[in-house]
């Protein structure tokens, strides 16, 4: 077991939003602020790493024939658990993510890293490999949001900084309000954001294989 | 003596026939063409309709020579294009737009929209628009503010202080058809809107020297703004004259601007006569559509940029016919 | 092809015992979590009910909307999503109900309060997906082209369909869809009020 090598791939050269384009409507939909941005992304976190070990710990007897309906039930579960958890106890969060948190049951990323690592792999790599990969997803998460929010409000950290409860802070004003580009915090933005976010991504990637060559 | 090692071939497809005209000709007609329309607005708005032209036409060049420099590509900016989209999104945009946010639109327009895409010739959207449509987005406040014509702004000035109201067309959204400016006010453009939109006459001035010119083709202008005068004509309300909601349908709003000069964008409008008809066809049901039946008082911005979705399909099921071809082998190359 | 029934027992077994073990999880985490969403979720409504009634007003629980009533308010363009008794002091004071009707952009959810004279005693919006920086401006209260908060003029108002933007109600420039669509609603409330007798 790796762990360097594995947060480097969720991080990086495996990253779930940016390589291997999973779980992009959650990533569209909800990267309008800095505070949905983290809440979703540590949600998710939890939930993969969760449903990682369990599945990982199921595999010898899950059959093969039924094991996508075996793993939607475990995911939908740990998505139902996380729900409820947040409604009662941070309800701020609840409600500014609102239908995206049961959404999480069909993002890709979940049922991609069950069936592409857990059930073939250890239950303490698939722990790991569901951490390392939420990482990887709350990272970009956070990036799009600093970014939507900055541009798009002129603010940064809203719901969670400057003051007031959670969820209504109005964040760090750093653009006056008259000059954001309202447009980046549509769902056109999304589109926009994660496209150029994309973009760099592969001509950073391309850069770097190009150098390995090079110095081969 | 011939430097055969360096020596350029160029291989092109036929016809082989040479012509003055390249982008930097047609682009410097286009601009000439808009010439009247600036002066009129500038009659209307004062100096600072001319302020925020030439704002809007420096940002334009400054993020397409940025980009280009950036992406390490050839300078394309001695084309001109860049200058047309900027002229044509001042055009569109109200008078007392802060000088920041039509640099914002420029970016968007000439980065987002055309270059991102492969620059000039590669768009699918026409870039004026886009940008247009992204700063409603973005600053709906500012692009909905109309000034009231012969309120002559201070340079810089700032838009809370002058005198705003309402458009024609919003005028005839509401209903309050007593309220219009006349029919003589409209055509020559005495009156609140867009920068570039105000007078019909100085931009059909515009269109006939295009036209005249060969720039353009009559086929899209003419099939949309026929199109909104017979929609307009056969389903005028009742407390109107059905000619004057005609008139007061195809002088107002943007109309003329879109058909004339954005609706005939070549890199964004079909290649063949039929296609370029059913384009502009499609242009005039839609603005009709959306001033009718939408929450907006005006389409035209919006239809020309859903029209642009469809110009593939267009060029697709019509295409254009051999260069040359026997009349029969036209006839097959067209029902293929 | 031939099933052997060993291989159905363990494929729909194995499934079955997956499925019982998250539904037992799940029971356990809405045991915890269950009385206090229900009291979140009755502290919001609370809330926004008490933002458009006088002060010191009790509410009772949900009611039920009847069929007349529910007619009445989609007579006039809008529709009764929740509706609540309001008692001060013990003595009935009309109702507060959640209607929704349509704005510029989409529908627009609004609590209204309505006394027992039959008169608005208030308008808030609950959500809505109106234009940011124009339809905001009705939504968010801001004063309307005569000076006053858009919303608080409908207090005090009554008289379902008399109530017409740019005759007794004043919009906000360029966000007068909105302002119409606010007074769409206020009117079906006054409808449904009506109805109630």
């Amino acid at each position: 077991m790796n762990f360097g090598k594995q947060l480097k791939e969720g991080l990086i050269s495996q990253n779930p939003v940016l390589v291997q384009l999973l779980g992009m409507c959650s990533t569209l939909a909800i990267t309008t602020s800095f505070f949905n941005g983290l809440g979703m992304g540590i949600s998710v976190l939890v939930i993969l790493t969760l449903s990682n070990i369990f599945i990982s710990l199921l595999r010898k007897i899950i059959p093969n024939e039924v094991r996508i309906a075996c793993y939607i039930v475990v995911i939908a579960g740990f998505v139902t658990c996380v729900d409820l958890i947040l409604k009662a106890f941070v309800p701020a969060l609840s409600n500014s993510l609102g239908v995206f948190i049961p959404l999480i049951v069909v993002n890709c990323i979940i049922l991609g890293r069950a069936e592409a690592f857990a059930s073939k792999n250890s239950v303490a790599a698939s722990a790991v490999d569901g951490i390392c990969q939420g990482i990887g997803y709350t990272l970009v998460l956070v990036i799009m949001c600093v970014f939507r929010e900055l541009l798009g409000s002129g603010t940064f950290g809203a719901g969670l900084l400057g003051g007031g409860e959670l969820g209504a802070a109005p964040g760090l004003r750093i653009i006056p309000e008259q000059f954001g580009i309202k447009i980046l915090t549509m769902p056109v933005g999304g589109f926009l954001t994660l496209g150029a976010l994309i973009a760099a991504m592969q001509w950073a990637l391309t850069k770097a294989n190009n150098k390995k060559k090079e110095a081969k | 003596m011939t430097d055969y090692k360096n020596l350029k071939l160029i291989a092109s497809s036929s016809p082989h026939i040479r012509s003055n005209e390249d982008t930097r000709s047609i682009m410097l007609d286009v601009i000439i063409a808009m010439l009247p329309a600036l002066g009129m607005s500038i009659y209307v708005f004062g100096i600072q309709a001319l302020v925020l032209t030439l704002i809007s036409v420096a940002s334009c060049l400054f993020w397409e020579w940025g980009y280009r420099k950036l992406m390490k590509k050839s300078s394309s900016i001695g084309d001109l294009s860049a200058v047309v989209t900027g002229m044509l999104l001042a055009f569109v945009c109200p008078v007392s737009l802060p000088w920041w946010a039509i640099v914002i639109g420029a970016f968007f327009s000439i980065v987002v929209v055309k270059q991102l895409y492969g620059g000039i010739g590669c768009n699918f959207l026409n870039p004026a628009l886009a940008g247009r449509a992204i700063l409603v987005a973005s600053y709906a406040s500012f692009m909905t503010q109309w000034v009231t014509p012969a309120e002559k702004l201070p340079i810089f000035g700032s838009a809370a202080d002058v005198t705003t109201g309402s458009t024609p067309l919003a005028l005839m959204k509401d209903g309050a058809f007593n309220e219009l400016p006349t029919i003589r006010e409209m055509f020559l453009g005495t009156i609140g809107g867009s920068l570039g939109e105000v007078s019909a006459l100085a931009l059909l001035l515009g269109g006939i020297y295009l036209i005249i010119r060969k720039v353009i083709s009559w086929q899209i202008p003419v099939a949309y703004i026929a199109t909104v005068a017979v929609v307009s004509l056969i389903s005028a309300p009742a407390n109107i004259g059905a000619v004057d909601y005609m008139l007061y349908s195809v002088l107002g709003g943007g109309l003329m601007l879109g058909a004339i000069f954005m609706a005939t964008d070549y890199a964004t409008s079909p290649v063949t006569k039929p296609g370029q008809l059913i384009f502009g066809i499609g242009c005039g049901l839609l603005t009709v559509f959306i001033r009718r039946f939408g929450s907006y008082p005006e389409g035209v911005c919006y239809s020309i940029l859903i029209m642009n979705c469809c110009t593939w399909l267009l060029d697709k099921y019509i295409k254009p016919t051999i260069y040359g071809a026997p009349k029969k082998e036209k006839k097959e190359a067209a029902a293929k | 092809m031939k099933i052997s029934p060993k291989f159905v027992l363990k494929v729909a077994g194995t499934l079955t015992i997956i499925a019982l073990v998250t539904a037992a999880l799940l029971g356990l985490v809405d045991g915890v979590t269950r009385d206090k969403i229900a009291e979140i979720e009755a502290e919001k409504t609370r809330v926004a009910m008490s933002a458009v009634t006088p002060a010191g007003s009790e509410f009772t629980d949900a009611l039920d909307i009847s069929d007349s009533v529910a007619a009445a308010a989609s007579a006039q363009g809008g529709k009764v999503v929740e509706l609540y008794g309001v008692t001060k002091d013990g003595v009935e004071a009309g109702c507060v109900m959640k209607i929704t009707a349509s704005g510029s952009q989409g529908t627009i959810v609004m609590m209204v309060g309505v006394d027992a004279n039959k008169a608005i005693t208030g308008i808030s919006v609950v959500s809505h997906a109106e234009t940011s920086g124009i339809g905001t401006k009705v939504v968010g209260n801001d004063l309307n082209d005569a000076g006053v908060p858009v919303l608080d003029q409908f207090v005090g108002m009554s008289g379902s369909g008399t109530l017409v933007v740019k005759k007794n109600i004043t919009p906000i420039t360029t966000a007068t869809v909105t302002t119409k669509g606010i007074t769409t609603g206020a009117n079906a409330a006054l409808a449904a009020a009506e109805a109630l007798g």
